[in-house]
């Protein structure tokens, strides 16, 4: 796929050009989308209003990586739904029980997970990564996505972000360093291969 | 016991674990790494980190995201005209740009002194070291001239001018007449220097302010100055210019006090002939030295005439282009 000629066809109003591009990164912008917000239905929402937007500012995308430029409607987009929420705080749709509690549904009720052992294990670690990812700054949070979750390099980051080099690196050390401290709580309940201590890496 | 690593290290350490050192910083790090286990230590922390990221569950699209016309409605079609009409943005930008630079251009061709048409150009004093036709070879304004107690100089500073200390320099004479002239006066070659100048045109400013102050302008175009202002100027040293008797041979029209000759208007006489006391009908045939310009003031006039109207005209077209592009673009810019 050549992408600097889709994105050309694209700014030429081929709107089929551009699709080629959505299903190029989809898998991408949905997983940050995810990430960012915690919430599928919410990501899906962010994601196609990203993709809405992008298509409109067709002309402002001046060269570079179309890829970071994506993910930089995606994390503005996060932004405005985080920004949203906060001014208007949703009431859970989780059905509750007869003391007016809420009823969580058990993970290891999916359906998709190939084994329970494995599903376990992958829901325990998403979940507490997705937990200390949540106590993480927004542009923090998004940094750390973008370099160790999506594979972006400084450059690109910085570009998607629009902030210095040097804000990215900083932004990025401390993101990590407070993710270290957060998962290391949840000790034990990580998959031993992952626990933060002495063993050896994967 | 973990060891207390500040934010600079850690920062340093990320940066390193993703290859984002320069040469140098990475040489000093590596050393520091080999002396500080507790500095290891921590970059195998930021690893793992790394690594249990790198791991996480990535969550596939639940659906395709692609776009429908409908979706996009007719902002589809506004895309491709949108095109053209984003494309005239940078033009309309460069002309507003260009329109106001050659506008603030013209604006200041008309302020700068000299250069715009519409400012006239202040003439020049004549050289003090010439004298007027009211002076004499002898330094004194009481010379052969018989016209100075009739037209008593014009007295004035010239502090730019070189002093009149030569006042035997010789100088070309000129002669009034219709075109008017310019003259000059002086007293006793002293530093001062009068000039003035006058023209059958009409032309009656001088350094009596157009007439203003105690100074006056006759019919001649001649600049009138009382004598007290000229006994007030005169230096100690001063020798009142003699009384000059009327030469009887010289008859009608003079070359200073009333019409010159048609056939000498303009001209320029050596001032030989007019030491001589020569009457004008003995004199030697003009030598015309230099060409007399036409007065200055009516010259600018005229130019004024010719460039001013073409330069407001540009100066307005210039502000509409500018405004007009300027607001185009910014319109298109906001689609």
């Amino acid at each position: 796929m050549d992408e600097a000629a889709l994105v050309e066809q694209a700014r030429d109003g081929d709107l089929n050009a551009f699709n080629r591009l959505v299903l190029e990164y989809q898998d991408m912008a949905f997983n940050l989308a995810a990430r960012m917000l915690d919430d599928d239905d919410a990501a899906a929402d962010v994601t196609q209003v990203a993709f809405l937007s992008a298509y409109k500012s067709l002309d402002t995308f001046r060269g570079g990586s179309f890829r970071a430029w994506v993910l930089r409607m995606v994390s503005n987009a996060c932004y405005d739904e985080l920004r949203r929420r906060k001014r208007r705080p949703t009431v859970s749709l989780e059905p509750v029980n007869d003391d007016d509690e809420e009823m969580e549904s058990p993970a290891w009720l999916a359906d998709d997970s190939p084994s329970p052992e494995d599903e376990l294990e992958r829901t325990e670690l998403d979940s507490a990564l997705q937990t200390c990812l949540g106590g993480l700054g927004e542009e923090f949070r998004t940094v750390v996505l973008m370099i160790d979750v999506e594979g972006l390099d400084y450059q690109e980051v910085s570009e998607a972000t629009g902030k210095p080099l040097g804000t990215i690196k900083s932004r990025l050390a401390r993101a990590r360093l407070k993710l270290r401290d957060c998962l290391r709580q949840f000790g034990e309940l990580l998959p031993s291969i992952y626990r933060l201590d002495d063993e050896v890496m994967p | 016991m973990r060891a207390q690593i500040n934010d600079r290290d850690f920062e340093q350490l990320s940066a390193y674990m993703d290859g984002q050192l320069a040469p140098t910083e990475q040489r000093k790090l590596e050393e520091r790494l080999r002396a500080r286990p507790d500095l290891q230590e921590a970059l195998d922390d930021l690893r793992r980190t790394r690594a249990l990221l790198r791991s996480a569950p990535r969550r596939r699209a639940p659906r395709n995201f692609t776009l429908t016309p409908e979706m996009v409605g007719e902002q589809a079609g506004r895309r491709r005209r949108g095109g053209f009409f984003n494309n005239l943005f940078p033009t309309l930008s460069f002309a507003s740009a260009v329109a106001t630079l050659l506008l603030i251009a013209t604006l200041l061709l008309d302020l700068t002194p000299g250069l715009s048409p519409s400012t006239a150009s202040v003439p020049e004093a004549p050289a003090a070291g010439e004298d007027a036709r009211l002076m004499t070879k002898e330094g004194g304004p009481a010379g052969a001239a018989p016209q100075m107690e009739a037209a008593p100089s014009i007295m004035s500073e010239n502090p730019a001018e070189p002093a009149a200390g030569e006042a035997n320099s010789a100088g070309p004479v000129i002669i009034w007449g219709p075109q008017g002239g310019y003259g000059m006066g002086g007293g006793n070659g002293s530093p001062d220097v009068a000039w003035g100048r006058g023209g059958g045109g009409g032309g009656m400013e001088g350094l009596g302010g157009g007439g203003a102050g105690p100074w006056g302008v006759d019919g001649g175009g001649q600049i009138i100055v009382p004598q007290e202002s000229v006994d007030s100027m005169q230096p100690d040293n001063y020798v009142a210019p003699e009384a000059v008797q009327p030469d009887p041979s010289i008859s009608g029209t003079g070359p200073i006090l009333g019409v010159a000759p048609t056939d000498q208007t303009g001209q320029i006489i050596e001032r030989e002939a007019i030491n001589q006391g020569l009457p004008v009908e003995q004199q030697p045939a003009p030598t015309v030295v230099e060409e007399q310009p036409v007065p200055q003031q009516d010259a600018d006039v005229a130019q004024e005439r010719v460039l001013g109207v073409p330069l407001r005209l540009a100066q307005i077209v210039l502000a509409v282009l500018a405004v007009v592009t300027g607001v185009a673009a910014f319109l298109l810019r906001r689609r």
